[in-house]
C-alpha cells in the first residue's frame, strides 16, 4: 500500500494478462485462409482517395450485401488499370470504375456495363481545369511553365481531356507545364490546388461539386477556369466471370435502390437521384478522345 | 520507550515526529496523484501516436499496399523508443507487423476490439516481466482492420523514479529545515522557562538581586516573567520589611534590657539602702 501511495508500486494487477512474446508464429501463419468464405468482391475505383471512397460508399455496399445475403469485402488499389486487371481476372466480382478506366478496359478485360448513375437528373458529367481561388490564372494558357497535377494515366476528366485541350492548342504536357504528377484521386488534385501544391489539375465535376456542396473548405479554396464536353457518367460494371444469375440479381438491386427508403438515403448522401439502366453510347464522347491518344501510340 | 526528562527535548522530539510524518503523507499522496495522472496522460499520448500511424496507414490497408504499410510500421518503431511493437489485423489476420522473431501466439487474442467499439488501452505483461500498454486502434470503425501499438514502460517508470528522486530530495531539504526552525523556536520558548527555573533556585538560596528580562508584551512566558519579577519584588519587600521590624525589635530589646539593668542596678542600691537603714536602726536600738 505504502508502495502504492508512493507509486513505485507497478499497475499490474490480476487482471493484467499475460502474454509469452517467445512463442511465436511466422508471419505467414497468422494469415488466416477465407477461402471457404463467401464474399461479394466490390473494388471501388480511386477517382476519390482510399478513405474517402471507403466512408462514402460504406453504407451503399453494406446495403448491397444486405440485399443480396452477401458479405461484401471492399477492394481498393491505388490505380485505375490494377482494379481494371482484377476485374478482367475474376478477382473482382463488381466495381465502381472511372468512365476512361471502362472505355480503356471494355474490350481488353472484357467487362459488362449494369448500371449508372443519375446525378441531379444527368448521366453525364464534364471534367473541371481548377485552380486556387487567390491565383491570377484565367484560362489554360495561364498556366503554361507551371505544376499540374493528373489524376490517373486512365481517368478521363482527370488525364485524357486535359491532354486533349492541349493538343487543341497545339500543345503536349511535357512542353507545356514545367512539371506533371499524378495524385491518383480526384480529391487529392483537388486538396493538391488548394495546398498550393499545383498551379492547377483537371478534376471529375460530380466530385468537385460533392465538395462543394459539401462545404469542404479545400474545395472552397478552388475555381473552375474550364469546363468539358460531357461524358457518359463513371459507371457500375461486373466481371465477365460472374455468375449470370448473381450479375441479374445485382442490376435488379441497383435499379431498385431508389424505392427503398433506407436506398434512398443512402443514395442522397452520395448526392445520387438512382441507378439506371446503361446505354453504351453515353461513352461515345470519352471513346473519341481516347482514340485521339490511341492514335499516337 | 525512553524519552528525554526535558521539556525542550520532549518538545523537539514531538515536533520532528509531527514534521515528517506530515511530509511523508503530503509526498506519497502527491506521488500518488502524480503516478494517475502520468498514467492518464502515457495514454492519452499512445493514442495520440496510434491516431496518428492510423491516418498515415489507413490509404495503404485499404488499397492493399501491404509493403508501404510495412515500411511505415518499422519506421515508426525505429523513429520512437517508447514503441515496442506494431502491428495491424483484419478479420484474424495479421496484415503487417514489426516482430522481428515471428509473432507472438497469443498477442491476438488479448485487448480485442467489436465492429463499432471505440480505440481501448490495455496493460500487457510479458513472461519475462516486462510490461507494454497496448492500443488498440479500430480504422473505419474495425471495418478496415485494427491498429495494435504496444508501448513500453520504460519512460512511465522513469518518470516515477525521477519524480521520487526529487521528492526524496524536497522533502528532505524541508524536513531539514523545518526541524532547524522548530529547534530555534522551541529553544526560544524555553530559554525564559530556563531562566525563571534558575532565579527560583537563587530565590531558593535566597539570593533576591535578580530582575528576568521581559521581551514581549504578550505570550503567556512573558506574563509569567512579569509575574516572577512582581513575585520577586514583592518578595524582596517584605523580607526588608521584616529586616526593618527585625532591627526595631532587636533596638527595643536592647533598650528594655539597659532599663532592666537599670531597675536591677536601682533595686539593688534600694536593698542596700534598705539594709544600711536597718543597720542604723539597729545600732540606734542597742
Amino acid at each position: 500500500m505504502f508502495l502504492n501511495l508512493f507509486g513505485l508500486g507497478c499497475e499490474q494487477n490480476t487482471d493484467t494478462p499475460v502474454v509469452d512474446f517467445s512463442k511465436t508464429i511466422s508471419s505467414e501463419q497468422a494469415k488466416k485462409d477465407f477461402s471457404d468464405y463467401t464474399y461479394l468482391r466490390v473494388a471501388i475505383g480511386s477517382m476519390i482517395s482510399p478513405s474517402e471512397a471507403f466512408l462514402s460508399y460504406q453504407k451503399l455496399l453494406e446495403y448491397l450485401g444486405k440485399r443480396l445475403g452477401y458479405r461484401v469485402q471492399v477492394i481498393q488499389r491505388k490505380t485505375y488499370g490494377e482494379i481494371n486487371e482484377l476485374l478482367g481476372k475474376g478477382e473482382v466480382d463488381l466495381g465502381f470504375i472511372c468512365s476512361g478506366a471502362y472505355v480503356a478496359g471494355k474490350e481488353k478485360y472484357g467487362f459488362e456495363i449494369i448500371a449508372t448513375p443519375r446525378v441531379r437528373g444527368s448521366h453525364f458529367y464534364r471534367s473541371y481545369l481548377i485552380v486556387q481561388r487567390k491565383s491570377p490564372y484565367q484560362r489554360l494558357e495561364d498556366l503554361q511553365g507551371r505544376v499540374f497535377a493528373f489524376v490517373d494515366p486512365q481517368s478521363n476528366t482527370g488525364y485524357y481531356v486535359p491532354r486533349f485541350w492541349l493538343k487543341e492548342i497545339g500543345e503536349s504536357p511535357d512542353t507545356f507545364f514545367k512539371k506533371t504528377l499524378y495524385t491518383h484521386s480526384h480529391d487529392s488534385s483537388i486538396l493538391a490546388v488548394a495546398k498550393g501544391v499545383v498551379d492547377g489539375a483537371a478534376v471529375d465535376s460530380l466530385v468537385w461539386e460533392y465538395y462543394q456542396t459539401k462545404k469542404s473548405p479545400l474545395a472552397l479554396k478552388t475555381r473552375i477556369i474550364k469546363t468539358s464536353a460531357s461524358f457518359g457518367i463513371p459507371p457500375v460494371v461486373v466481371s465477365k466471370h460472374l455468375d449470370s444469375k448473381l450479375k441479374e440479381q445485382i442490376r435488379q438491386v441497383f435499379f431498385s435502390f431508389h424505392l427503398d427508403p433506407e436506398g434512398r438515403n443512402i443514395l442522397k448522401e452520395l448526392m445520387i437521384d438512382q441507378f439506371d439502366p446503361p446505354q453504351d453510347r453515353w461513352y461515345d464522347s470519352v471513346r473519341e478522345i481516347l482514340s485521339e491518344f490511341s492514335k499516337e501510340k | 520507550m525512553l524519552l528525554p526528562r526535558s521539556l525542550k527535548g520532549r518538545l523537539l522530539i514531538g515536533v520532528s515526529a509531527l514534521i515528517i510524518s506530515t511530509s511523508i503523507l503530503i509526498s506519497g499522496v502527491f506521488a500518488h496523484l502524480y503516478r494517475d495522472s502520468l498514467f492518464r496522460w502515457m495514454i492519452a499520448q499512445s493514442e495520440n501516436i496510434a491516431h496518428s500511424i492510423v491516418l498515415e496507414i489507413a490509404d495503404k490497408i485499404l488499397i492493399d499496399d501491404l509493403l508501404s504499410l510495412q515500411k511505415i510500421l518499422d519506421q515508426q518503431v525505429h523513429n520512437n523508443k517508447d514503441i515496442a511493437y506494431i502491428f495491424v489485423y483484419r478479420d484474424e489476420t495479421v496484415l503487417a507487423n514489426t516482430f522481428s522473431g515471428g509473432f507472438p501466439l497469443g498477442l491476438l487474442a488479448v485487448n480485442q476490439i467489436s465492429f463499432g467499439e471505440e480505440s481501448q488501452a490495455q496493460l500487457i505483461r510479458s513472461t519475462t516481466g516486462e510490461h507494454f500498454l497496448d492500443i488498440a486502434w479500430p480504422i473505419f470503425e474495425g471495418k478496415g482492420g485494427v491498429l495494435r501499438v504496444g508501448f513500453t514502460d520504460k519512460f512511465y517508470h522513469y518518470q516515477l523514479v525521477k519524480l521520487w528522486i526529487q521528492l526524496a530530495v524536497a522533502t528532505t531539504g524541508i524536513l531539514a529545515l523545518g526541524l532547524a526552525l522548530s529547534y530555534l523556536f522551541i529553544k526560544r520558548i524555553t530559554k525564559p522557562l530556563n531562566m525563571l527555573t534558575e532565579a527560583a533556585t537563587k530565590i531558593g538560596r535566597a539570593e533576591f538581586d535578580i530582575t528576568l528580562e521581559i521581551k514581549g508584551e504578550y505570550t503567556e512566558v512573558d506574563q509569567l516573567t512579569r509575574a516572577f519579577n512582581l513575585m520577586i519584588n514583592y518578595l524582596k519587600e517584605h523580607i526588608l520589611h521584616l529586616e526593618r521590624k527585625k532591627q526595631e525589635l532587636e533596638h527595643a530589646y536592647a533598650q528594655s534590657k539597659i532599663q532592666a539593668q537599670a531597675l536591677e542596678r536601682a533595686y539593688h542600691q534600694a536593698q542596700i539602702l534598705g539594709e544600711i537603714a536597718q543597720e542604723i536602726g539597729r545600732l540606734q536600738n542597742r
